[in-house]
């Protein structure tokens, strides 16, 4: 290697690093020092108070509580239908038939749309008297339903959870496959000639295969999920009341409703210790398995 | 053999259900954007408009969609430029040097896992003491920035791909390191490039939380100008919405179908090849 290659690799890497430390490094210092002061707005003083918006946030504040709660439901229940979803419609591409090209294509459309589109449609297409899925639903049911959709705590989170499903079974479906296209045909071909039925291969051969892909899906799922935001703000905003107020909609509102920055700067970092516990957890059973 | 066969049309009757599960939300909001008001506010609910015409479009176009669009799509483009113009050499860099060692790869990653919120919130008072609130200057600064971990984390999986003779050789040649990126790793990357440039230009098009924050009123893009019908006392607005939802949507599903190639590849950042 030359001299001059030494200096070169970290002047092509200079750019990148000075946005990501103004952007990212710096206002994650500024907030870490903002969330250990009391600061509210049209209050100039901004005293030194520890760890008193953490604890306030974690004991006493009811709907940070309740945003972590919802957050949860949220991601266990949307992950698990996404998964057991996408890994069933995995199985059933794995063959061939026609127009399987084409309909794969399609299937990846709803992934390309913005979230905001994603929610406003889901609110459009789940108001009673007006949208069609309520009257799809009694159609088929052939009876009234009326399902108050978005004003029921429930339903609303049933509106939301089938949003985000709608847009990202697709990406889980798309990994999956193209995980199970990669396995080598061997196993499959002789398990076959054994006798194995298509349950018995998918379930002992295809399956423990995935283990590594599905545990990628679930990360990349999981850690998305925490962001959920757009498709809140556009069907229910949160409500009724604060029944589907995820995380990050509840610091939106403590920074910019509030302008609590001392709260909602706290809350931001009980969130990235939460995902940081939850990543380096998961890694861990990654790299266990990959090294297997 | 027999049940075989009905396996055969069990799973074509399944894969006719899901595909008309994907697709009847979006005919439902493009079939929105050509009613009347009487025809998207009707019980029962009306699939087809009886008399399909552009004027919710124009509506939406004269009341901000004009606005939102010219936004959008310089803020978009610009970012998605910068992101590949910064990130490319540096990809080049961590995949042919290893830069900073697997550490520093990793901390770029762990950006875009990251919830926006957490940077959104002291990010906002920073542009705030900086005048930065409103300008195209501030949403591309973010833009840019936030999406290079995508473009340098794929793009160095992609090039690691490419022998290092082929730099060897061009070195030989007389060409400098800048040369042998913009003349010889770039053409090569050929499709990889594409599907990253595609998925960028749309993860900033879609983007609504910075957009939303970092703006006052003046400067609004296209997710915020959807999301303002629902605060504006205008009542229910869904022809005009959906007209503007119908045409944001449409180039980015006909760029998806461009760069589907390594689109797995791309959105698992290289984990699933």
């Amino acid at each position: 290697m030359k001299i001059f290659d030494i200096y070169y690799r970290w002047i092509l890497v200079i750019p990148p690093i000075i946005l990501l430390l103004v952007l990212t490094v710096y206002p994650t210092l500024d907030a870490l020092y903002t969330s250990f002061h009391q600061h509210d707005a049209m209050i100039p003083e901004k005293p030194f108070i520890w760890f008193d918006n953490y604890t306030n946030l974690i004991f006493e504040d009811e709907r940070y509580q309740n945003a972590l709660y919802v957050t949860l439901i949220f991601e266990v229940i949307t992950i698990s239908i996404q998964m057991l979803l996408g890994l069933f419609m995995a199985f059933l591409f794995s063959g061939e038939f026609k127009f399987k090209k084409i309909i794969t294509s399609i299937y990846l459309v709803p992934m390309m749309v913005s979230p905001v589109v994603v929610g406003f449609t889901a609110r459009i297409a789940f108001t009673n008297d007006f949208g069609f899925i309520p009257q799809i639903i009694d159609f088929i049911l052939q009876k009234e339903t009326g399902i108050a959709w978005l004003s029921n705590g429930f339903w609303a989170r049933v509106v939301i959870i089938s949003a985000d499903t709608w847009q990202w079974t697709p990406f889980v479906f798309l990994i999956i496959f193209s995980g199970i296209m990669s396995l080598p045909t061997e196993p499959i071909e002789s398990a076959r000639v054994d006798g194995a039925n298509s349950w018995q291969i998918a379930l002992y051969i295809v399956l423990p295969q995935l283990r590594y892909i599905l545990l990628v899906t679930f990360l990349i799922r999981s850690l998305d999920l925490l962001k959920l935001f757009d498709v809140i703000l556009l069907t229910t905003r949160a409500g009724p009341g604060i029944q589907t107020e995820t995380i990050s909609v509840y610091l939106y509102e403590l920074a910019f409703r509030f302008w609590s920055m001392g709260n909602a700067t706290a809350g931001s970092f009980i969130l990235l210790i939460i995902i940081i516990i939850f990543t380096s957890t998961l890694i861990r059973f990654i790299t266990g398995y990959e090294s297997k | 053999m027999k049940v075989n066969n009905l396996f055969v049309v069990l799973r074509y009757l399944i894969i006719i259900f899901i595909l008309v599960l994907t697709i009847l939300p979006l005919a439902w909001i493009i079939l929105t954007g050509f009613k009347a008001e009487v025809e998207y506010l009707h019980t029962p609910p009306i699939w087809f408009p009886s008399d399909p015409s552009f004027h919710n479009y124009i509506e939406m176009w004269e009341d901000g969609g004009k606005d939102a669009f010219i936004n959008s799509l310089i803020i978009t483009t610009i970012s998605t430029i910068l992101a590949l113009l910064l990130g490319i050499p540096s990809a080049y860099s961590l995949s042919r040097f290893n830069t900073g060692g697997d550490n520093f790869a990793y901390w770029i990653l762990s950006i875009k896992f990251l919830p926006p919120i957490a940077f959104a919130i002291p990010i906002s008072i920073m542009f705030a003491n900086f005048n930065l609130i409103d300008t195209y200057t501030g949403l591309i600064l973010v833009y840019t920035t936030f999406n290079l971990p995508f473009v340098i984390w794929i793009l160095r999986g992609f090039i690691k791909e490419i022998p290092t003779d082929i730099d060897d050789a061009a070195m030989i040649d007389g060409c400098g390191r800048f040369q042998i990126i913009y003349k010889i790793i770039i053409p090569l990357l050929g499709p990889g490039l594409v599907t990253v440039t595609i998925l960028t230009f749309i993860f900033v098009w879609s983007e609504f939380l910075f957009a939303l924050i970092l703006n006052n009123s003046d400067l609004y893009t296209v997710p915020v100008r959807l999301s303002q019908y629902f605060s504006e006392a205008v009542g229910l607005r869904w022809g005009p919405q959906s007209a503007l939802a119908t045409i944001s949507i449409i180039p980015m599903i006909l760029m998806a179908f461009i760069g589907q190639n390594y689109i797995v590849r791309a959105l698992t950042f290289g984990a699933v090849k």
